[in-house]
């Protein structure tokens, strides 16, 4: 509990067993102290996030600044999801924003002939070609990235955050079937462009 | 279930690897990729990628972030409603 007119501040041990709801309702009462103790709660999972979605250089100036949209807008929380999903929408919110920051141009186009290999029984690929590409972690992201935006961003939801299908058709909005859609096609797409150097190819689905 | 052909085969690999075909789909998935000689490297490329992605996943740096977000909320003007209570 969280006695009134009390902070956490001086007492990590108190907070440390207050519930989620305790320190938001501490926080929102201007206790700076319990919403840092929040930050300090789910804070890995929100840098993890972002990390994947926007890089690493850039991860940590974009889950300050959806900390900060979520402390101004502790009165609006309903209670209707957990905090620790409420605080993972808004830090979501703030990294698919940074995406079309930096992209605003980008054509969100099929990389139908890509995935169209596929139907090819003839296709296959070398899965040392394509493991040797992955290890270098630069290689993986800048073919992440060529990904169309929304395949990439329900893959690294599904498959870099661990979120199910569903729980990715919540966060982006979108229904089930097309999540799981994009994550399928986005999933084969990522493997073809592995095991290309093709730049050519590369450019195709851009 | 009849014998898949690879293309088949290939749309429902996504769903196999997250567990949700029903049991005698699978068992006609792995049936293919144990006679089929161009769709495992697929499978396996995609299994291994897919491992590799969560690999990404770095939780570090909650005691910083949290120094900078009550840093930052002690620099930040009051909230408007702060300033109505």
């Amino acid at each position: 509990m969280h006695p009134k007119g009390a902070s956490f501040a001086s007492n990590t041990a108190v907070a440390a067993e207050a519930s989620d709801l305790d320190l938001v309702v501490a926080a929102r009462s201007g206790d700076r102290a319990a919403f840092g103790h929040l930050v300090r709660r789910h804070g890995g999972r929100l840098l993890s996030l972002a990390r994947q979605m926007v890089g690493p250089e850039s991860a940590e100036d974009v889950v300050q600044e959806a900390m900060i949209d979520a402390f101004r807008g502790l009165d609006g929380f309903s209670g209707n999801a957990a905090v620790g999903t409420w605080l993972y929408r808004i830090t979501l919110n703030r990294c698919l924003a940074e995406r079309r920051r930096r992209r605003p141009h980008t054509v969100d186009s099929e990389p139908l002939d890509l995935l169209r290999r596929w139907e090819d029984a003839d296709y296959s690929v070398d899965p040392a070609v394509v493991a040797a590409r992955r290890s270098q972690a630069e290689t993986l992201h800048a073919v992440l990235d060529l990904l169309p935006e929304r395949y990439r961003n329900a893959l690294l939801l599904h498959d870099g955050q661990g979120l199910s299908a569903s729980e990715v058709a919540d966060a982006l909005g979108i229904p089930l079937g097309t999540a799981k859609s994009h994550i399928r096609r986005s999933r084969m797409a990522l493997v073809s462009l592995l095991a290309e150097d093709d730049q050519g190819l590369l450019e195709e689905v851009r | 279930m009849t014998a898949l052909s690879c293309a088949e085969a290939r749309s429902l690999v996504s769903d196999y690897i997250d567990g949700e075909l029903p049991s005698g789909v699978a068992r006609a998935l792995e049936q293919h990729l144990e006679t089929c000689h161009n769709c495992p490297p697929l499978y396996a490329s995609l299994v291994q990628t897919l491992a590799d992605l969560k690999s990404l996943h770095d939780a570090r740096g909650v005691e910083e972030l949290a120094a900078r977000v009550l840093s930052a909320l002690e620099d930040a003007p009051p909230i408007p409603d702060e300033e109505e209570r």
